[in-house]
């Protein structure tokens, strides 16, 4: 996988082309057909909500996109990597590399600082120690919690814990961060400001988010939305057609 | 909710029972070796009753050289005398006895006395007198007439003879003594000691199973989350709870202890092989009464089910699961405390030594006490050393599975060191057991040194002209004997036995004056170091005569090869009436405490091996219940882009790290202690290597950590696929 670089810069599209193409996918899990057939495009630099109700399967077509699991059909491209084509360790290696996830919570190891969380991903890409701490203590700053820094998730309130995890999403600079209602857990005051301070984040950066929510003021800050039922894209999303 | 009901919900499913299958073999394999032990406590005074007949009892009584008359043989009484003899560097027991030929007293296994010139030896010494020439060994005692049966014997590898003698003969020697009958019951002197030592191995063997019964719970625990989690949100208690695993873990453990009678059945016939007083064990000295049996199982089975019972209690899962993981209380330096006290006392002996040597009985006192305390310390001290090592790794760490690995270790330094704990302890009693063998080791194994009695002299006490003249005659026929020199008793009251200057430098004295005859101290020859600098030669001392007719001893010295020393004992002992054993330098020294101290250390050897066993399995359920535990956090890390390889890093990190620390710490705590010991007690020892079997130890133990760490590999991978865990 020599064609993927740390540094997205070089590989990343230009704004408003598609950096996720994913076409006719199909997901079961035994009897429950949790996919089937969505056909998807997410632009370089935009932010996606995806909206649906439970259980109509939101969760596994980020996981398809993201290469976590593997649709029986269709195919999903980023970048101009197929990643329906790699097997699991090159998928691990391209999770590795450029892609971020953040999840509603649990998603820190709990017993690592703050600081070393959001270093890992970094350790990972072969960064050395010193300078994978300097740069995620620079997250934690941007995200406005140093002072969170030496504690260990346990330790932390909902939010704080939710900011690390987007500061160790968002460390390596990765193509695309996969969201999966990172502020559910959370009360609305406390959501709104986390959802802030990761859009004020990624776009500064110009990254590509896909951002599941249930809840609609959410949804509004995003560039486009699209709803999933029973396995299916609804007609009625909103923003650039697909 | 009904306990019934509880059961119900948590007894079932294949890891259930893999995870109890695990309990029953860790508990069979150590109630086994308990069984064992508990045998040879509970017969330790037997094996001394049967040697009581040869050791205890009978009255002493003026010798020859005073004015009472010799007692005459009656048929109620019958002389003897017991001593120890050698050979080939080993010892054996000759009973010598005399009795009228009418007499009414019998051995306790009811069989008659030998008649002078016959013999009767036991089966180990029988196999040693078939497999030797008979002018080494066999002539020494006479006609045999058959063995003696296991009754008057301490143990199969027990070497006696029971020697006929002439009752006047014997009457004049020293310490002979005159009984009505044998005494069937010993004074048990050593008993209560050996007693404590098994004791303190049942107790040792009976860690490590309620360390690995402590950790299957967790395990069951951490298996059964949800589950447990469920039942509590339902409405069943928190003892309920702890009542159902504490009941599962009492079954499978009366399960185990069962099968453990199989299993110290079939360590028996290896365990009797190993020396206890001085001699192996009869099967039947190593096996309790089924009364006996049945309690220790019971006991155990107690043990197991309030050892789950609480470990579930206090881990308890509570209503919501376990969504943000516990953390444990933090372990701080203060669990140090113990350890350091222990090293005081034993320390401060050591400076206080070197000002007032004559407390020492207080100070040893003092020592025992800080061993048994250190030993205790490094248990408490140890999750803090963990957790401590773990942060100097995690300093250093450059890597993703270091840092991960690290920060888990530092915050489970507890449950990650009750794991290897039981390892931990026997390495430090064994290393400390192998510094101090090795010194005692190197004092008594003595070497030619110039002024001591030579290597290859047999030293033998004489009575008269005449066994010297048979002495001479004897060994004038045999093979390999160069010489015979005499000392004689002292004409003057000075003391020192003396010599011709020829025949005491033959026997190894240095700087001898030239005169008619020297004086010089024999016994200094004999038993002197062979540090010259520490503990220096007298030199002899010129003296005018020599009384010929009153010899002392003689010695024959001999080419240096083992038989030729025994054929000059053989010799010797036929040409003189019986007294004390002739013996070489070698015989003097090795007769010290050496085989006691042989016999802990191979003690401590086995207890190694147990605590081995025992810690492999519960390193790998260790191992195997944090992976479970932390299914999540594998999932996450690979989820991340972690290849699988990593993640086994983690774990063989986390697994290896804290042996690997606190290993270190308390091998080289034992070699400290023993080093402390060393230069408290012993005036001339001084620590050396120890031999190959710690180093075995030591290897054995880091390649079960090793097998352990990847048997439970495949496990950890199934469960840790990143498709396994729904991320939400
Ligand atoms: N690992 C799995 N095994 C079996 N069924 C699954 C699995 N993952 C998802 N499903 C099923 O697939 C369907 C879609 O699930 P998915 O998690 O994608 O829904 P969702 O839209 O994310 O719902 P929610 O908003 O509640 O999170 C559901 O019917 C679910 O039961
Ligand atoms: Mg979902």
């Amino acid at each position: 996988m020599a064609d993927i670089a740390l540094n997205p810069a070089t590989t990343v599209p230009a704004r408003g082309t598609p950096l996720i193409r994913a076409i006719g996918l199909h997901k079961s899990f035994g009897a429950t057909k949790a996919l089937r057939g969505i056909d998807l495009d997410v632009n370089q630099g935009e932010v996606l909500a995806v909206m649906g109700p439970s259980g109509s399967g939101k969760s596994t077509l980020i996981h398809c996109l993201a290469g976590v699991l593997a649709p029986e059909e269709g195919q999903v491209v980023i970048g101009d990597t197929d990643v329906t084509a790699l097997n699991a360790d090159e998928r691990a290696r391209l999770r590795l590399e450029r892609i971020g996830f953040v999840f509603q919570f649990g998603q820190l190891l709990p017993d690592l600082t703050a600081l070393d969380n959001v270093a890992l991903p970094l350790l990972m890409n072969g960064v050395g120690r010193r300078a994978a701490t300097v740069r995620a203590r620079k997250w934690l700053d941007r995200l406005d919690i140093s002072d969170q820094a030496t504690k260990v998730p346990g330790d932390m309130s909902g939010g704080q814990a939710q900011r690390v995890a987007i500061a160790r999403a968002l460390v390596t600079q990765p193509s695309v961060i996969f969201a999966d209602e990172p502020t559910g857990s959370l009360d609305s005051v406390a959501g709104e400001k986390v959802l802030t301070a990761m859009l004020e984040a990624v776009r500064e950066s110009n990254t590509t988010v896909v951002l599941i929510t249930h809840d609609a003021r959410t949804a509004a800050y995003a560039d486009r939305e699209v709803i999933v039922r029973d396995g299916m894209l609804s007609a009625a999303s909103r923003g650039v057609a697909a | 909710m009904k306990p019934s009901a509880a059961r119900l919900l948590l007894l079932n499913g294949a890891p259930a029972y893999r995870r109890l299958a695990e309990i029953v073999a860790g508990v069979a394999l150590g109630v086994g070796m308990v069984l064992i032990l508990l045998g040879g406590f509970l017969h330790m005074p037997d094996r001394d009753d049967r040697v009581a007949w040869r050791t205890y009892g009978g009255e002493e009584f003026a010798r020859a050289d005073s004015e009472a008359p010799l007692p005459v043989p009656t048929a109620n009484t019958v002389l003897r005398l017991t001593q120890p003899d050698y050979f080939m560097g080993g010892t054996y027991t000759i009973v010598r006895v005399a009795a009228a030929d009418d007499t009414a007293v019998t051995l306790p296994d009811g069989l008659a006395l030998p008649a002078p010139g016959e013999y009767y030896a036991s089966p180990a010494m029988a196999q040693l007198i078939e497999d030797h020439p008979s002018d080494q060994l066999g002539d020494r005692f006479g006609t045999p007439i058959g063995e003696r049966g296991d009754e008057l014997l301490q143990g199969p590898s027990d070497r006696v003879v029971l020697v006929g003698s002439d009752w006047e003969e014997l009457a004049k020697t020293y310490p002979t003594q005159l009984e009505d009958a044998f005494p069937a019951s010993g004074s048990k002197f050593n008993t209560g000691l050996y007693r404590t030592v098994l004791a303190i191995g049942a107790v040792a063997v009976l860690i490590p199973i309620v360390l690995l019964i402590s950790i299957v719970s967790q395990l069951g625990a951490s298996e059964r989350r949800e589950r447990f989690a469920t039942v509590r949100l339902i409405g069943a208690g928190r003892r309920a709870i702890a009542g159902v695993s504490g009941f599962e873990m009492l079954i499978a453990t009366l399960v185990g202890g069962v099968l453990g009678i199989g299993v110290a059945a079939a360590i028996r016939p290896a365990a009797s092989t190993l020396e206890l007083d001085g001699s192996t064990s009869f099967g039947a000295d190593l096996t309790p009464p089924a009364l006996w049996t049945a309690g220790a199982i019971i006991a155990v089975a107690l043990l197991g089910g309030a050892t789950a019972w609480w470990r579930t209690f206090r881990d308890d899962v509570g209503a919501l699961g376990s969504s943000r993981e516990r953390a444990e209380k933090k372990v701080t330096a203060w669990r140090s405390v113990m350890l350091l006290v222990g090293l005081a006392m034993l320390i401060g002996p050591m400076i206080a030594f070197r000002f007032d040597a004559a407390a020492s009985e207080f100070y040893n006192v003092l020592m025992l006490g800080g061993f048994a305390i250190t030993a205790f310390g490094i248990v408490v001290a140890g999750p803090w050393l963990t957790r401590l090592a773990s942060r100097v790794l995690n300093r250093f760490a450059s890597t993703a599975p270091t840092v991960v690995a690290a920060g888990r270790l530092s915050r489970h330094a507890r449950a990650t060191f009750r794991s290897v704990a039981g390892l931990v302890v026997a390495v430090f009693i064994v290393s400390l057991f192998a510094g101090v063998v090795s010194a005692i080791e190197d004092v008594v194994t003595p070497r030619d040194t110039p002024g001591r009695l030579s290597m290859d002299a047999v030293v033998g006490e004489v009575g008269s002209p005449e066994e010297v003249h048979a002495v001479t005659a004897a060994i004038t026929e045999l093979e390999g004997i160069e010489g015979i020199a005499v000392a004689y008793w002292p004409t003057d009251d000075q003391g020192l036995l003396v010599m011709t200057p020829e025949d005491a430098r033959a026997i190894g004295a240095v700087d001898v004056p030239d005169a008619p005859a020297v004086s010089l101290d024999l016994f200094e020859m004999l038993a002197g170091g062979t540090d010259i600098a520490r503990d220096p030669v007298t030199p002899p001392v010129a003296t005018n005569s020599i009384d010929e007719s009153a010899p002392s001893q003689v010695f024959v010295i001999t080419d240096g090869t083992a038989e030729a020393k025994e054929r000059a004992r053989t010799a010797i002992e036929t040409s003189t009436v019986p007294g004390r054993a002739p013996l070489t330098r070698a015989d003097f020294a090795a007769a010290g405490t050496l085989s006691f101290t042989h016999e802990l250390e191979t003690m401590a050897y086995l207890g190694m091996a147990v605590a081995i066993g025992i810690s492999a399995l519960s390193l790998t359920v260790a191992t195997v219940a944090a992976a479970l535990d932390r299914k999540r956090t594998f999932a996450l890390l690979r989820l991340g882009g972690m290849p699988a390889a990593h993640v086994r890093r983690v774990i063989a990190i986390e697994a290896s790290m804290p042996l690997g620390a606190t290993l270190a710490a308390s091998a080289g705590l034992g070699f400290f202690v023993a080093w402390a010991m060393i230069e408290t007690l012993g005036n001339d020892m001084s620590m050396t290597w120890p031999d190959a079997r710690y180093w075995w130890a030591v290897v054995a133990s880091v390649a079960i950590t090793a097998a352990a760490v990847f048997g439970s590999f495949g496990l950890v991978r199934r469960s840790t696929e990143v498709t396994s865990t729904r991320f939400e």
